[in-house]
């Protein structure tokens, strides 16, 4: 045990000599400073501790209820979407993408690897020491966006703490084959690049799908008279007037093969929704996912929903998404760790 | 127990492309002594060292290390290892590289401090010990890479070229060094291409090129093959004279003749022969070779030596000690 915390220390005094890891625990901190200085009150809304204020009459919207609905909105879209999901996950790999070639080089590998701890620890040690490092750096962020709601809105939101585990596993499936590119290749710009476009396929694979479904949905809502479809511009006006039919099989086929090519892809997307469905809204989780959370999921469970559409959204549930997920890095670390164990150093 | 803490047999290594790194080396390198492996850049030194410290894979053959397989966990506790261009994290201090070696090789915290501060003195770094290594000259981190082979109190300690780029001065410390470890019972094997660094501290040697060990053995053993008469002259010797000089096996290098002989007697003939080709004789003594005639004679001149084939080089015979 005391070889395997050793080098978890050292991984650790590796990374905080970095000064990546200091920016990026200054920019957290900044994002993190930045949602706690929204502020509100009946008339208006504050920026930056109150430097700023647009008015904004609350007591004749909802009051609190759609002061909460805002603060959360801009926690989901900005600092969640933007923030977690992006920068500090592009910031992350980066601090760590030199942690497994550095290890493999002559120099190094001749101090870490001919002593007590076998390879395996080795590897073990460096993936832990990675996911720590982000660990810190997610929970430090996300316990100040804690204190941000009781401050700001008087509740304590524990629900914000799921993104914690969240952007663990985006980052832990990206790192997975970022791992295995660094061991493979040894070079810390060849496993970035391939990894930045990874995630922009599996980003790209995850929009067909969005894109398909919204289109499989319109195709099926057709007017009633003549029988055409209606476009999407004209859907919510002309809705007294649209029956729907059954989906365009075209669509829903192209919607299968992408869904079977997403299969084997980190399901980045799916897994920071499923923190967003956790969330919690004056006591109930889930009311802001854009796919409308607990509320969705309790029509798909009473059949309520399209049943060619419902075949196919099965495999959306968060299970799949963090199974496959976590299949996908599984294998990625598998193949990464025989590697690391068996290469001539 | 086995006298020896390292008996290898048949150890081979081919690279991917199929580069033979090692063409099956046997190796026996007796308990507590100051074993020198010497030999040019490329001859396989190194991949011997990796290959029983686990950082390669051999391709083929056998061994022992301390009396048990090669890549043996559990001994490689028992093993220091100072690699070659040898990388600590440069943002630790001297004091902290020991303390992360002791902790990899399991030393109890109790003692850590006692052998880091003792390590420290030894190789004279305790000055420096809180400075990060990145402000360390090369010799410095020479120094506290054989302090960190040597916090699991190993039995032996591999230093591969110890002393590259480091000036005379640390090179005279790195020998007493050397020369202490032995007094405390330790096995050193030291990896070089510098002839000079194994000569006054090594107890037997190994001359290896192209993969393969020509030449093994004690180093005055060695020495004692090709010790003998050297008569020197001045002038030019007729081909006729020459060439019986030559065909009697004796060495012609310009101005002298090497025997192959102790015996005085022996020179005679020669000194004869030359006095009546009416040359003047400089010159005779009784010379021992050089470490570097013995590595000269058996890997070849220049800097590049000449291809080893197969298996056309006998090693001297050598008496085991």
């Amino acid at each position: 045990m005391k070889p395997f915390l050793t080098l978890l220390l050292e991984s650790y005094r590796g990374l905080k000599s970095e000064t990546i890891f200091w920016v990026t625990v200054g920019l957290s901190l900044l994002v993190a400073v930045l949602f706690l200085s929204i502020g509100f009150d009946e008339n208006e809304i504050s920026f930056f501790f109150g430097a700023t204020n647009i008015e904004f009459d609350f007591s004749g919207r909802g009051g609190r209820l759609v002061q909460e609905i805002g603060y959360i909105m801009i926690f989901t879209n900005l600092i969640a979407g933007g923030w977690l999901t992006f920068i500090a996950i592009i910031l992350a790999l980066i601090s760590c993408a030199s942690i497994f070639p550095d290890a493999m080089k002559e120099g190094s590998a001749g101090m870490l690897m001919t002593k007590a701890p076998s390879r395996l620890q080795v590897f073990l040690a460096k993936l832990t020491g990675s996911l720590f490092f982000v660990f810190i750096q997610v929970g430090l962020f996300v316990v100040i966006v804690f204190v941000a709601f009781r401050w700001r809105l008087g509740v304590w939101n524990f629900s914000v703490f799921w993104y914690v585990p969240a952007v663990l596993l985006v980052f832990l499936n990206l790192y997975s084959f970022m791992v295995l590119l660094g061991v493979l290749t040894r070079s810390v710009m060849t496993s970035i690049m391939l990894t930045m476009l990874l995630w922009g396929i599996s980003a790209g694979v995850d929009w067909a799908i969005t894109y398909h479904e919204s289109a499989y949905q319109l195709s099926q809502y057709v007017d009633a008279p003549t029988g055409e479809i209606v476009p999407e511009e004209e859907v919510e006006f002309r809705m007294p007037e649209m029956e729907k039919v059954e989906g365009d099989p075209q669509i829903l086929s192209q919607i299968g093969t992408l869904k079977i090519v997403h299969s084997f892809f980190p399901k980045n997307s799916p897994i920071m929704e499923s923190a967003e469905k956790k969330l919690v809204l004056d006591g109930m989780a889930g009311m802001l996912a854009s796919d409308g959370g607990d509320v969705s999921q309790k029509l798909e469970d009473e059949g309520e929903l399209d049943d060619a559409m419902g075949k196919l959204t099965a495999n959306d549930s968060t299970f799949y998404s963090i199974g496959t997920s976590c299949i996908f890095a599984f294998v990625m670390l598998s193949i990464a760790g025989w590697l690391f164990c068996r290469k001539d150093l | 127990m086995s006298d020896y803490v390292l008996d290898l047999s048949g150890i081979r290594k081919t690279y991917r492309g199929g580069v033979e790194a090692l063409k099956g080396i046997d190796l026996q390198v007796p308990r507590g002594c100051i074993y020198g492996l010497l030999g040019p850049n490329g001859a396989g030194k190194s991949t011997i060292v990796k290959i029983l410290t686990t950082l390669i894979r051999r391709s083929g053959g056998d061994g022992t290390m301390l009396g048990k397989p090669i890549g043996d966990r559990e001994t490689l506790q028992k093993v220091g290892l100072l690699p070659e261009h040898t990388q600590f994290p440069p943002y630790l201090t001297g004091r902290q590289v020991i303390e992360f070696a002791a902790g990899l090789q399991n030393v109890p915290s109790a003692l850590t401090r006692e052998r880091t501060d003792a390590l420290l003195a030894k190789v004279w770094m305790t000055e420096s010990q809180h400075r990060q290594i990145k402000t360390y000259s090369k010799g410095m981190k020479q120094r506290i890479g054989i302090a960190q082979a040597l916090v699991s109190d190993p039995k032996i300690i591999f230093l591969d070229e110890p002393t590259d780029g480091v000036d005379p001065a640390g090179r005279r410390e790195f020998r007493s060094l050397v020369r202490e470890l032995r007094e405390e019972g330790r096995t050193i094997f030291i990896n070089t291409h510098i002839l000079s660094e194994l000569e006054p501290i090594v107890d037997r040697v190994a001359i290896m090129a192209n993969g393969e060990i020509l030449g093994e053995g004690k180093l005055d053993e060695l020495r004692t093959e090709k010790t003998g008469y050297v008569v020197g002259f001045e002038g030019q010797l007729s081909a006729k004279s020459l060439s019986k000089l030559q065909d009697g096996d004796l060495e012609v290098d310009g101005g002298s003749v090497r025997l192959p002989s102790t015996n005085a007697l022996d020179a005679q003939p020669v000194i004869d022969l030359i006095r009546q080709e009416g040359l003047v004789i400089t010159d005779v003594s009784l010379k021992s070779q050089s470490l570097e005639d013995l590595f000269i004679g058996l890997v070849g001149g220049g800097s590049s030596p000449p291809p080893v084939p197969g298996n056309s080089v006998q090693p001297p015979r050598i008496p085991q000690a």
